[in-house]
């Protein structure tokens, strides 16, 4: 047998019944068909919402602004404390530059 | 250094204070989500639709605790970087690895797994969510891991040497850190007790279900499951930490010491001290109850081995802080020229004790002209608080014990079908929920406490290694964490109630009904 097109059909169906996917050979027309029963969505971009978006979306939103609140008011990097090998020098041995002169004998 | 010795105890107030309100959560994690571990694998070798409802009820309770164990911890890392800016540049190299480790390695397992444990129940096959439940136990238990690993170092300062020209410590042998014995004693330790924990949270809800006769089928199977885990969880708890103090290194005598309030050292085998009044200005523990041998036996598990008295080990650290001087000259000689072959040699040589004469710095700034009375000073500064310690130890020991006794008795009990009927037992058990917490904070305390006057033990003094901040900065992030913490312990708290009052299948998610039917063949 020929076959000399194959027709692809989309149908909505009613939201909530399940999607499905048929194929039927037309003998007679030398036709596949090929039909997909796709759900209708409440959304025009298909997707279906999540009842808590909102709140997810605030939610988000505080933790980002408090975030950048802290990132630029607590840890910005004038408030930060810089340590480098001469701030850990000054903090261990100070400026000192006096030889030790232990007032006790000193273990071998 | 007056100032700074007030910022000092504030950071220290702050630190101790998040890492103890942490460690309220983290045992609870530790030993709650092996105990899913155990649950859910009865109920895929049963089938047994009980066991699935006992794991969801728990979990629930888990997941509650491992959220606020999360919150709680993350300001444990700021405190590094904003209080403590000298101790991160000076062992950042050591002290981050595990703890980046154990965030990318440990917490994300945990946290991805976590999802998929409580949302994967319908989703998932049966053995494939009891895989995702073992991996969040395997992940919070790697979590504990790799802090212990950190924590350890501090104890026992291994596998780094100091970088004179960086003014860091470095890493030289990884190896040495991760396997530090203190650090993997300290985790199986510790890890027991979150087990106990664990052990007795189910315990005492199930308790508590038993007696009011609610909820009986879930919480019989989970007290059973409970008793016996505890039980295994407290024997080890104690083996562990009595094998932790047996190999406490040099670093740690000082600790024993006074933990044991042994001022001077004793002919062996020492005596253990059960009840005294410890008083460090005279050097004497008051109204002293000794039982001869034990401590010697504990401590060294030999009848001629010594245990160094806190005198002793003070004279030793007087020598310690004069080796150290050495140390600090060569130091100071080399950072004016780099090239000093000798001044190198000399650091290479008593570099391991340069922090005991940094211990000087809280006297004067020139510590090369120290005096023989600030030197004795500094050295008897090395011993921490020993009334805290003695009692924090008993307490923990004590409770330790009572544990043993108490999921010993009730395990029998229950082997024999017996506990329904102990109505005492039930309520003993119900009230000792708060025990273990108690247990873990006043190891806790034992352990950090301990370790003053040393941020890493003989390494670098605590008062050196805070941030040139201000009082008030830490006062205000203290009291704010104080205010915050209190408000998430309260809505813990509450929660915790509103579950356990609604018991299992209430707040557990419910199967969602499937909302395509599957596709007929003949489509």
């Amino acid at each position: 047998m020929r076959i000399e097109a194959v027709k692809l059909q989309i149908c909505h169906v009613d939201a909530g019944s399940a999607s499905a996917l048929s194929c039927a050979i037309d003998r007679k027309h030398e036709l596949i068909h090929i039909n997909f029963l796709l759900p209708r969505c409440n959304r025009k971009s298909g997707m279906s919402r999540h009842p808590l978006l909102p709140e997810v979306t605030i939610a988000l939103a505080v933790k980002l602004i408090v975030i950048l609140a802290a990132a630029l008011f607590v840890f910005s990097p004038k408030q930060r404390p810089r340590i480098d090998a001469a701030s850990m020098q000054e903090r261990l041995i100070g400026t000192s530059t006096e030889l030790p002169q232990p007032t006790r004998s000193v273990l071998p | 250094m007056t100032t700074a010795m007030d910022v000092v105890q504030l950071s220290r107030l702050q630190f101790g204070l998040t890492a103890m309100y942490h460690f309220l959560f983290v045992p609870l994690t530790l030993g709650l989500s092996i105990l899913l571990g155990i649950m859910e694998s009865v109920y895929v070798m049963t089938g047994k639709e009980v066991w699935r409802q006992a794991t969801k009820f728990w979990g629930v309770l888990f997941g509650i605790n491992f959220a606020m164990g999360v919150a709680t911890g993350i300001t444990m890392e700021f405190q590094f970087g904003m209080n403590w800016a000298y101790y991160s540049h000076y062992v950042g190299d050591i002290f981050g690895a595990p703890l980046a480790i154990e965030g990318l390695m440990a917490f994300f397992l945990e946290a991805t797994f976590v999802g998929l444990f409580f949302f994967g129940w319908d989703r998932l096959s049966k053995e494939t969510h009891l895989g995702v439940t073992w991996l969040v136990a395997i992940g919070s238990n790697l979590s504990a891991l790799w802090i212990l690993i950190a924590n350890g170092w501090m104890l026992n300062p291994v596998g780094a040497h100091f970088n004179p020209d960086t003014m860091r410590m470095e890493v030289t042998d990884f190896g040495a850190i991760i396997f530090n014995i203190v650090a993997q004693e300290k985790f199986v330790h510790t890890v027991s007790a979150g087990y106990v924990t664990g052990a007795m949270f189910v315990a005492s809800v199930s308790a508590i279900y038993l007696l009011l006769g609610k909820h009986i089928e879930i919480a019989r199977r989970s007290m059973t499951v409970a008793l016996s885990f505890g039980l295994a969880s407290a024997l080890s708890v104690v083996v562990l930490g009595d094998a932790s103090g047996y190999t406490a290194t040099e670093n740690q005598r000082m600790k024993i010491a006074s933990v044991e309030a042994m001022w001077e050292t004793e002919p062996p085998p020492a005596a253990f001290t059960v009840f005294g009044l410890p008083n460090q200005a005279t050097h004497r523990t008051d109204d002293a109850l000794r039982i001869p041998w034990v401590l010697g036996l504990i401590t060294t598990h030999s009848l001629d081995e010594k245990v160094p008295g806190i005198t002793e080990l003070v004279q030793r650290n007087e020598d310690h802080i004069l080796s150290g001087l050495l140390a600090y000259s060569a130091l100071e000689k080399l950072r004016a020229d780099r090239n000093d072959a000798n001044a190198r040699a000399q650091l290479d040589q008593y570099m391991s004790d340069i922090g005991f004469a940094l211990l000087l710095k809280q006297f004067r700034p020139d510590i090369e002209n120290a005096t023989d009375a600030e030197i004795t000073k500094a050295a008897w500064g090395t011993v921490p608080d020993v009334a805290l310690l003695f009692w924090a130890f008993r307490i923990m020991v004590g409770l330790g014990f009572f544990f043993i006794l108490l999921f010993g008795f009730a395990f029998y009990l229950i082997s024999i079908g017996c506990l329904l009927r102990v109505r005492w037992l039930l309520w003993v058990l119900a009230f000792a929920l708060p025990l273990p917490w108690i247990a873990a904070e006043s190891g806790w305390i034992v352990a950090e406490v301990g370790r003053q006057p040393w941020v890493v033990e003989g390494v670098l003094p605590t008062f050196l290694a805070v941030s040139g901040i201000s009082t008030s900065n830490v006062l205000v992030t203290l009291f704010g964490f104080i205010g915050f913490y209190t408000a998430l312990l309260l809505v813990d708290i509450f929660l915790m109630i509103k579950a356990i009052r609604l018991g299992p299948g209430h707040n557990v998610p419910q199967p969602r009904a499937r909302e395509l039917p599957a596709a007929s063949g003949a489509e």
